[in-house]
């Protein structure tokens, strides 16, 4: 089935392997199990594991792993650090599938509340005149709809969903704002997602979320990780600032 | 122990040897620009290499001292001074109290690394004090330093030869610098503008003259250039057909091209993943010289393969390691 997997380095302290050029949802588990299994056994220099839609990336200290894993025939570390942790990799690809299935994390689904139009989302209306439908109508597609989480990146605790039904799909603005706030919720294409910061941004914004997807101060800072299934519910204006003043210490 | 800002200068922020690990949460590992320097400065004070250290970059701060403090400075010669007296780099200075160090006119290279001995106090978020600047944590509550500012700095003990020396009422100069200074020939500056690449993913999706433009024609560091990335200015690289990639993780040092063919070098600060095509990536050990190219500065690329990077970064790491233990000797008071 993975057959096609590649590995290839990411330039000098870094390789990825990716398992399929084509997103579904059986290639993102297997993604996900193969990360996994590399969180719990690390490479010798291993100093993180990245998961994409398709892909998984293993970053490395080439120098780490020169000095605990290849022995030096003369000046040159045998077999050169990219050699030694592909081929590891390689090992790690070629084991049963099965195995590392045992290795995928538990499935989260996440409940993100969203206040939906009026001055929290002032695209609604353009989103539904594109479609053809009432921002009423829009509300409950894009509430209804499962999301998956691909991967968590771009800018810290951004996910990365898929899943938003084509109906209320719609192209991203001609120009950007120069300012959206945090929690804005948004449809670009065919994606949506959630802006964890102020930040410039050429979203349709159709919501804005009172939850912060983001804390350094917490471990793991970011709410949501890849793998996890979101489904939006849709607060009102009371609730959004109840749930915004308990925020506040 | 207390260093007061007078005035932070252009772009001043507390980093340390950054924050690996949090890649999937989208945070990148930042920290120093130029890892090398900060590490070297950091042995010249007598820090353990992940100490944090000021970055400053071009045109650096004034800085009062509250107390006698041990420094080093070491990356780029951004005029260090202290009254008029220039203070050298690559070696450990003794700074009274009450006196004031200034940056004067930069001499070579972008960013200095100002260790002080016993590291600047900040609180450790994800691992690290580094600052983050795209969103706003770490260091200096998440920003570039300001007028005013108060940085807190560790104990550390100095060994007692170099105490007495400083006391001495012989030492009536502001401040003491070490006889002995890093060798510069060891320096990873050689050839400050040549940047070493390998092939990227999508390498062969360039048109040839793509790939022969990359390596022949200069490229020159764009205003539009931060810790996040560099933007380079250049004859555009055309793909051979556009082609729309799934996002993924992308490495320090990354160099994509956007649809515009203007490349951007992925930096510190970078994002953790792009969608954009990867050309090449410039390889680590010619990091430290990104990392002092200014805006303006020009550089050529040089293409080769994965092995060869890897054998620089060993080289330049063997001879780091051979400079750790000199100033260990010499810190330790034998000859």
């Amino acid at each position: 089935m993975f057959e096609n997997c590649r590995i290839a380095p990411l330039g000098d302290s870094a390789v990825t392997v990716t398992f399929s050029e084509k997103i579904d949802e059986q290639v993102h588990s297997r993604v996900l199990a193969f990360a996994g299994m590399l969180e719990s056994h690390p490479l010798p220099g291993m100093t993180e594991v990245v998961s994409g839609y398709t892909s998984v990336t293993v970053f490395y200290n080439p120098i780490v792993v020169w000095k605990t894993a290849c022995p030096m025939t003369g000046h040159r570390p045998s077999p050169a650090p990219y050699a030694f942790i592909s081929g590891m990799l390689k090992k790690m690809i070629d084991q049963p599938v099965q195995d590392s299935a045992s290795y995928s994390q538990e499935t989260r689904t996440v409940s993100i509340p969203v206040c939906y139009g009026g001055a929290y989302g002032p695209d609604l209306q353009a989103v539904a005149d594109c479609a053809g439908l009432s921002p009423e109508e829009v509300i409950t597609i894009h509430s209804s709809a499962s999301y998956r989480t691909f991967m968590i990146g771009f800018l810290p605790g951004f996910p990365y969903l898929g899943g938003l039904p084509k109906r209320i799909a719609m192209p991203r603005r001609a120009e950007p704002r120069l300012s959206v706030p945090a929690g804005s919720v948004g449809i670009a294409g065919e994606q949506t997602g959630v802006y964890p910061f102020n930040s410039p941004g050429g979203w349709q914004i159709i919501g804005q979320t009172p939850v912060n997807l983001f804390d350094p101060a917490k471990t793991p800072p970011s709410l949501l990780r890849a793998g996890d299934y979101i489904r939006f519910k849709a607060i009102n204006e009371n609730e959004f600032n109840h749930w915004k003043g308990g925020e506040r210490p | 122990m207390t260093i007061t800002v007078l005035n932070p200068g252009l772009l001043t922020t507390v980093q340390d040897l950054g924050r690996p690990g949090y890649q999937k949460n989208g945070v990148s590992p930042s920290g120093a620009m130029d890892r090398w320097a900060l590490r070297l400065a950091n042995a010249l004070a007598g820090n353990d290499e992940s100490a944090a250290c000021l970055e400053i970059t071009l045109l650096g701060p004034s800085l009062f001292f509250n107390t006698d403090e041990r420094i080093a400075i070491a990356g780029a010669d951004l005029t260090p001074m202290v009254g008029r007296s220039g203070i050298p780099l690559y070696r450990p200075v003794w700074i009274k109290k009450g006196q004031t160090l200034t940056f004067g006119q930069p001499k070579q290279g972008c960013r200095a690394y100002l260790a002080f001995a016993g590291g600047i106090e900040a609180p450790v978020i994800l691992d690290s004090r580094s600052t983050f600047l795209p969103a706003g944590f770490g260091g200096i509550d998440g920003r570039r330093l300001r007028s005013q500012d108060v940085l807190s700095i560790g104990e550390q003990p100095d060994s007692p030869q170099m105490a007495e020396l400083f006391e001495s009422p012989k030492t009536t100069q502001r401040f003491l610098a070490a006889p002995w200074a890093v060798d510069p020939g060891i320096l990873p500056y050689h050839d400050p503008h040549l940047i070493h690449i390998t092939k990227g993913n999508e390498w062969d999706l360039f048109t040839e003259s793509a790939q022969e433009g990359l390596l022949s024609e200069p490229f020159a560091i764009s205003t539009q250039s931060n810790r996040m990335g560099y933007r380079l200015e250049g004859p555009p690289l055309k793909m051979k057909k556009a082609v729309q990639l799934i996002s993924a993780p992308v490495a320090t040092g990354t160099i994509q091209v956007p649809a515009n063919g203007r490349p951007i070098i992925l930096l510190a600060d970078r994002q953790t993943t792009g969608g954009y095509p990867k050309i090449a990536h410039a390889i680590s050990a010619d990091l430290p010289k990104l990392a002092q190219a200014k805006p303006g500065d020009r550089i050529t690329f040089q293409l080769t393969t994965i092995a060869d990077a890897q054998k620089r970064l060993f080289a330049q790491e063997t001879r780091l390691d051979f400079i750790m233990a000199r100033i260990k000797e010499k810190r330790e008071g034998h000859r």
